[in-house]
């Protein structure tokens, strides 16, 4: 594993209006790591992966990708880059098949200026691609029903095969357990372990248990800022952690 | 001042219609093509209420109240059957419901254009300052004034604006809370079409009534809840102004060049500030 | 999207057929003209759906790339002197830079906003052309004696022979459209419309994919435009009203969105319905704002639904 920083960003703050939804956070994730974002509802960790996807201007600080400063690069380019992102509500082309999904999913990146006119299913690359992901996230079975039909666990497979069909080297997953019932939990956790070998992940996640097992390093977060950084262990035997949740009166853990 | 009196007068037109567009919008998500229709439905039928009671004041009364009970029934046919659709299908069914009200329109009053008279004492000219103006526009701007300041109040202090905001903003946590958000939105949608009504009827003896009166208007009134911001009803009173004086300026001076001119304006606007000049910006996290 | 020979392709295609065959059962003048201005509308209303149906983007103001076709097309050949096959160059590319124009001064508005505007810059080039523009566009008269094709020796102020031509014009409109929607872009268009944030997410430049979809909406609609314009061999700044967007619109969701035969066959429904009821009455616009409020209610995917059932693959 190296040591190199996959994705960082330095004094980022977000307002709205006057309401300080992220105010000056710095944050750096080694490649390689799996870092949680926790903290209670309203602390900005869903903010914080908007600024970083480039979905949200921030409007003060810097972000870097890798060695590259992506400050001002639009959502579209950051993805060309290898930024990868998964959203808490799921967030797919309902009306195609999981095959059209993924095919999509590599058009950017696969297709550049081959006769735009031939049938989109002549592109062997982006159907093998397609297939590849599918497999990496066991969709192989369900290939050509309509991403709609699927059950919300299968949604979710969807969405993370999305966020892979670009290669990215950096994933941002925002709450991929959000709305997963029980008996699928563990079917998406092994998939997000899955896909972590050889990436980066950042992930906002309110389960504890699994946050506390799949990453490498958790940020707490509180009213647009962090509180704290470190191990699993650390976390929980932090007072200021506990305090931090017990004290907006939100226990999500 | 003359001019200023047009201006404003117009400006009150404009803003009783762009008030309710904005209204309906803020409530249903709808842009109510049939806005321009209502109104123009109004002034015929403030025409025939007119004629048949001889009182001016019978009919300002009457008219809304018609309009009223017919925004009750087009939004319980036409919108409440498509809620859950698409909301571009409730867009584009109020586009057939203007098909429908120019029709009955021609099959009532046929192509000619009418007039009718205000109350005796609105009729003629006053002095202000120096200047001679027509005492009906003066009465529109007043009672434009006065439905204004009512509807401000209505919806920032009253219960009934509380309950408005309440659906529009989050319509499930509104019913979660007993309100009966079906029945505000039918609610509000047939005060627009009232308001429309209303506007009518008080344009009725300051303007020709003719079939084409809805679609200009109409035509002002998406420029004014561009440029003051959907369903902000304070920028539709700047805007509505702004678009009111033009049009006088421009009546008197450079026809022409009116539409250019707000027109051009509101590309500005969509360019510069695309949700509107008195909107803040919403939140999306 | 597995199959080429999709039931709506087929259905279109047999429209187009059926269209083209048309000479062979009569030779009646009317009705060739009626069937004229059925083929050319159903050229705009698959230009329209292309923006609203396949694009997700909702335009009431498609009437001015549709006239700037029929203008440019007037231009080409009544005042550059340039022929037929230029003439339609040009009323394409009028029709395309327009949109283009739209969706620049459109960038940062979407929905309901950007179909306002489009209503308004509408409104706007129809003010300018008839007022400022006067001597191009003849003003609030128009110009008359647009010309029609002439080559290969064959008369096209013949009716049937132009109807020939234009239909099979329409031919080609419904098979190219059909291989761009199922085309890389085709696809990236579709994304736009299901999920514009998850498109942009993974890739794809949003901004630059709407621009396409305006711009190829607007080059088949200054197509139809043209072809208008020398069917009637009169243009008008009547084209520009907002009427004509209206009724695409209408034409459009009548026959059913998203598909190929929708579009056409609400053409055909909208322009057999005023034949027949304009005889009996004066009133009907008003019928038919009737039947497209219930259309709206019952028949949400239009008129087209009935045929496809509930084939998923379309």
């Amino acid at each position: 594993m190296t040591t190199s920083t996959a994705i960082s960003c330095a004094g980022v703050s977000v307002f709205f209006d006057d309401f300080r939804a992220l105010n000056k956070v710095s944050i750096d994730v080694k490649a390689g790591q799996v870092v949680a974002l926790i903290g209670p509802n309203g602390a900005g960790k869903t903010t914080l992966l908007n600024a970083l996807s480039g979905r949200l201007p921030q409007t003060t600080g810097r972000i870097m990708l890798g060695g590259t400063d992506i400050s001002r690069v639009p959502v579209h380019r950051r993805a060309a880059m290898g930024l990868g992102r998964s959203f808490q509500i799921i967030n797919i082309f309902p009306e195609m098949t999981v095959r059209e999904n993924l095919r999509l999913g590599a058009q950017p990146h696969k297709f550049r200026f081959q006769p735009f006119w031939r049938d989109v299913s002549g592109w062997r690359d982006l159907d093998e691609k397609a297939c590849a992901v599918a497999e990496e996230v066991e969709l192989t079975d369900v290939l050509d029903t309509p991403a709609a039909m699927l059950s919300h666990g299968r949604q979710r497979a969807v969405e993370l095969g999305l966020s892979l069909m670009s290669d990215p080297s950096v994933l941002l997953l925002d709450e991929p357990l959000a709305g997963v019932g029980q008996a699928e939990i563990d079917q998406t956790v092994a998939l997000i372990e899955r896909v972590r070998h050889g990436r980066t992940v950042l992930l906002v996640e309110h389960n504890m248990d699994v946050v506390m097992n799949i990453s490498d390093e958790i940020i707490v977060m509180i009213n647009g800022e962090i509180l704290m950084r470190g191990t699993a262990a650390e976390v929980q035997a932090d007072p200021r952690v506990r305090e931090a949740y017990l004290g907006s009166g939100d226990r999500d853990a | 001042m003359a001019i200023i009196v047009v201006g404003l007068s117009i400006g009150m037109l404009i803003f009783l219609l762009a008030a309710g567009l904005t209204l309906i919008f803020g409530m249903l998500q709808v842009i109510n093509f049939a806005h321009g229709a209502l109104y123009m439905l109004g002034a015929y039928l403030a025409y025939s209420v007119a004629m048949l009671t001889g009182s001016f004041w019978l009919t300002l009364v009457i008219v809304p109240l018609m309009l009223l009970v017919l925004g009750l029934v087009i939004e319980r046919v036409t919108l409440r059957p498509i809620y859950d659709a698409d909301h571009v299908y409730q867009v584009l069914i109020t586009f057939g419901v203007v098909l429908v009200i120019d029709e009955v329109v021609r099959f009532f009053w046929g192509l000619s254009g009418r007039q009718f008279s205000p109350a005796a004492f609105l009729v003629g000219s006053i002095d202000i300052f120096g200047t001679e103006v027509s005492r009906y526009r003066v009465f529109v701007i007043v009672v434009g004034a006065i439905v204004m300041t009512a509807l401000l109040l209505g919806i920032e202090k009253s219960r009934i604006g509380l309950t408005v905001k309440a659906c529009s903003v989050n319509p499930d946590m509104a019913a979660a809370l007993g309100i009966r958000v079906e029945r505000v939105r039918m609610m509000v949608f047939a005060a627009g079409a009232g308001l429309a009504g209303f506007a009518g009827a008080i344009a009725g003896p300051m303007l020709p009534i003719q079939l084409q009166m809805g679609n200009a208007i109409l035509l002002d009134c998406f420029t004014v809840i561009i440029i003051g911001g959907l369903g902000n009803i304070r920028g539709a009173i700047v805007a509505a102004f702004v678009v009111g004086m033009s049009r006088a300026v421009g009546q008197q001076w450079a026809a022409e060049w009116v539409d250019v001119f707000t027109y051009s304006l509101l590309v500005l606007v969509l360019l510069l500030k695309p949700e509107g000049l008195f909107s803040k910006k919403e939140r999306t996290a | 999207m597995t199959r080429f020979w999709t039931r709506d392709f087929l259905i279109a295609l047999g429209l187009c057929v059926l269209l083209l065959a048309a000479p062979l059962v009569t030779r009646n003048e009317s009705v060739f003209f009626l069937l004229s201005l059925i083929v050319i509308w159903s050229i705009f209303a698959l230009a329209f759906d292309f923006c609203f149906g396949r694009g997700g983007i909702l335009s009431f103001g498609h009437a001015a790339f549709f006239a700037l076709g029929a203008y440019g097309y007037t231009w080409a050949t009544m005042d550059l002197g340039l022929g037929f096959g230029a003439g339609l160059a040009m009323a394409i590319l009028c029709g395309a830079v327009f949109a283009v124009i739209v969706g620049l001064v459109g960038q940062r508005v979407t929905g309901l906003y950007f179909a306002l505007l489009t209503l308004m810059l509408a409104q706007l080039l129809a003010i300018i052309m008839v007022t400022r523009l006067r001597r191009f566009t003849g003003g609030d008269d128009g110009i008359a004696g647009v010309p029609r094709p002439m080559f290969g020796g064959i008369d096209f102020f013949e009716t049937v022979n132009f109807f020939w031509l234009i239909a099979a014009i329409l031919l080609a409109v419904v098979v190219t459209m059909h291989v761009l929607n199922r085309s890389p872009l085709g696809q990236a268009i579709a994304g736009l419309k299901q999920n514009e944030e998850r498109a942009r997410q993974i890739g794809f430049n949003t901004a630059r994919l709407r621009l396409a979809v305006l711009s190829i909406s607007g080059a088949y609609s200054g197509l139809a435009g043209a072809l208008l314009g020398a069917l009637l061999m009169y243009v008008s700044p009547q084209l520009l009203s907002w009427k004509v967007s209206g009724d695409v619109l209408i034409m459009a969701l009548l026959g059913g969105t998203g598909t190929l035969a929708g579009p056409i066959l609400g053409v055909t429904l909208f322009e057999l319905l005023k034949e027949v009821l304009s005889s009996y009455t004066e009133y009907w616009y008003g019928i038919l704002g009737i039947t497209f409020i219930l259309c709206t209610i019952f028949l949400p995917k239009g008129v087209v639904s009935l045929l496809l059932g509930r084939d998923k693959s379309r």
